[in-house]
């Protein structure tokens, strides 16, 4: 299951800046897809415009031009349903005031699926409990959301994300501040899920995380894509050098084995 | 967090069922009924019997009927609707600005009301106005003018924090009061007694008037509310997450805001501004029951109202106990009953501010 042209999430020529005077273009002209089997790493530096542009492709914002579309329409005249529906978002951090049980949070993954009726089916508690499963948390079921570390609660937010059925899944930077294990299973899964027939886009600051397991990687700069294909050609010194502004050393791999960026010594 | 040792009461989780909202809400309709059957008999004088006999409708002179029917079962039922409106409005607003210190009376909500009635109420006395809905609509634009700025202050790219919302609901809590006592100091001073007295909070000089007027609003702004529990749940995670999940935030929340004040200006203009029921009840619930505000908004409803009324019993028979046993001195009356709720709310409010910095 490779991308065959079956383009689920498409942002096309997208600018987008803030309100404000002197407010500086965030996006200039970004152009990205995601294909169903597609697991896209974007990455670049601080303030390139990475979390902006997952707020565009989701349809929080609005592009000043330029069109995104998921499944083929235009997201913009979507209902925020139907956009659920197509593409579940993993935030960051997921905080709230109150407390949540972990089953109760996954369970609201179900919203877009739901009229007005304010229960939970028994069909939509299976979807939770296989989703959690499928994370490896269904441990968690029954604790306090609150209570879990972030690498569960970012588990258990992809699982939510799965109970959303949508067949695009976006996260924003999903392995900051985990610590090396949840960073391996999550990476593990998220590949997982793209090769099921998904298509997934992540932000990451670790390009050796999104070279890795990744099949495509985009590199956002100054508000456009530097360079976008498969992890080999776009890392290349004299780009990341642009892009960074620090001379990295990229070590090639032996495919399949990705390269590798180190840092100056 | 994570190591943290095993709580003792961790809400668990499980899904939400018909028969787990029923029970509870169930037991607190009954708990109702009971009230308005039960309080109005307690300070004696009334037989119930004879009351009964006569029925609320008949005008038979009987004046067991008329205490019982005319003065004192309408106090408990409106009691039960402003407790269970004001509690619902807690509920809405803690979700909305995800703080779960919010309440209309803290916010300043309930004293912008009571400015508009106010002013209604001072331009009446002096002859200026006459037109009857002119008080209602003047307490509804009182309500909506901290709503709106407390919105703003929340705002969807979260420029503030929950505590400076919170500092900011004070601020316009304190402006509305000065101009109260502005407005206050400018009326003839023969009005200013009651007005102080409304402004306590009261439901002892109400009767069937004010239910009428309050009882529709406060039912067609619940359902409202019930059926957006679902949504409660969602904004409370913040509205970048509601919104990526399938609400449409602007408009749910506008909606949500709207209902609020109109819920709050029209039990301000029946009861005057009652403080802490907002905040008291939907926290001690939420201790009991969990998060989930599919369950926490009907059981705001039914218990908000029957806390209501206990605090209001506590006012009216509360210093006849007191000066039965010799204390109490020698006032007549009833303590007001927006003092017994604050009485209790204020120190209650501390602990959970406490709470929240620690994180718990």
């Amino acid at each position: 299951m490779t991308a065959s042209g079956n383009v689920l999430l498409q942002a096309e020529d997208v600018r987008f800046g803030y309100d404000g005077r002197n407010a500086p273009v965030v996006l200039d002209g970004v152009s990205l897809g995601v294909s169903a089997g597609d697991f896209v790493g974007l990455a670049g530096p601080n303030g390139a415009g990475k979390t902006t542009l997952l707020h565009v492709l989701t349809g929080a914002l609005v592009p000043a031009s330029g069109t995104v579309s998921l499944g083929g329409r235009n997201i913009v005249t979507m209902r925020r349903r139907e956009v659920a529906a197509g593409v579940a978002v993993v935030p960051q951090r997921s905080e709230s005031a109150f407390h949540f049980g972990v089953l109760e949070m996954v369970l609201m993954g179900r919203q877009p699926y739901l009229g007005l009726a304010a229960f939970d089916t028994a069909e939509d508690v299976r979807m939770a409990d296989e989703a959690l499963e499928r994370v490896g948390a269904g441990a968690l079921r029954d604790k306090r959301f609150d209570r879990l570390s972030g690498g569960e609660q970012q588990l258990v937010m992809i699982a939510r994300a799965l109970t959303q059925q949508a067949p695009v899944l976006v996260l924003d930077e999903p392995v900051a501040f985990l610590d090396l294990r949840h960073q391996f299973e999550i990476m593990q899964l998220l590949a997982e899920l793209a090769r099921e027939g998904r298509g997934v886009l992540a932000t990451f600051h670790d390009l050796n995380h999104a070279a890795r397991w990744c099949s495509r990687l985009a590199l956002l700069s100054d508000g456009r894509v530097a360079a976008s294909g498969a992890p080999a050609d776009v890392l290349q010194e004299e780009l990341l050098r642009r892009v960074y502004g620090i001379a990295l050393s990229v070590i090639p791999g032996v495919p399949p084995a990705p390269p590798r960026v180190e840092f100056p010594q | 967090m994570s190591n943290a040792p095993r709580q003792h009461h961790a809400s668990v989780a499980r899904p939400l069922t018909l028969a787990k909202v029923a029970i509870p809400v169930g037991l607190g309709a009954l708990v109702c009924i009971a009230l308005v059957l039960l309080v109005p008999l307690a300070g004696g004088g009334v037989n119930l019997r004879a009351a009964l006999a006569a029925g609320p409708w008949a005008d038979t002179g009987n004046v067991d009927a008329l205490i019982f029917w005319g003065t004192r079962v309408p106090r408990v039922v409106l009691g039960l609707i402003v407790g269970g409106s004001l509690a619902l409005t807690g509920l809405v607003l803690q979700a909305v600005l995800r703080n779960p210190l919010a309440e209309p009376y803290i916010l300043g909500i309930s004293t912008g009301a009571s400015l508009g009635r106010y002013t209604a109420l001072a331009l009446a006395s002096a002859g200026l106005v006459t037109w009857p809905l002119f008080s209602p609509v003047l307490c509804f634009v009182g309500a909506l003018a901290p709503m709106l700025i407390l919105q703003m202050l929340a705002g969807r790219h979260r420029r503030f924090s929950a505590i400076t919302i919170l500092l900011g609901g004070v601020m316009l809590n304190v402006f509305f009061t000065s101009l109260i006592l502005l407005v206050q100091f400018l009326t003839d001073f023969t009005q200013v007694r009651s007005m102080v007295l409304w402004m306590m909070g009261a439901l002892d000089v109400v009767g069937w008037r004010e239910v009428m007027w309050a009882a529709p609003v406060a039912l067609v702004c619940a359902v409202a509310i019930l059926f957006q529990s679902r949504a409660l749940n969602l904004l409370s995670l913040g509205e970048m997450t509601a919104g990526h999940l399938g609400i449409d935030v602007r408009r749910t929340v506008a909606r949500l805001l709207w209902i609020a004040t109109l819920l709050t200006s029209v039990m301000v203009s029946v009861s005057g501004p009652i403080g802490f029921v907002g905040l008291l009840v939907p926290h001690g619930l939420r201790l009991i029951f969990g998060a989930d505000n599919r369950l926490l908004a009907p059981l705001c409803v039914v218990w908000g109202g029957v806390f209501l009324v206990v605090c209001d019993f506590i006012g009216w028979r509360g210093l006849a106990m007191l000066q039965a046993t010799g204390l109490g001195g020698g006032f007549g009356g009833e303590i007001p009953i927006g003092v017994v709720t604050s009485v209790l709310g204020a120190p209650a409010f501390l602990w959970l501010l406490l709470r929240e910095k620690r994180g718990e």
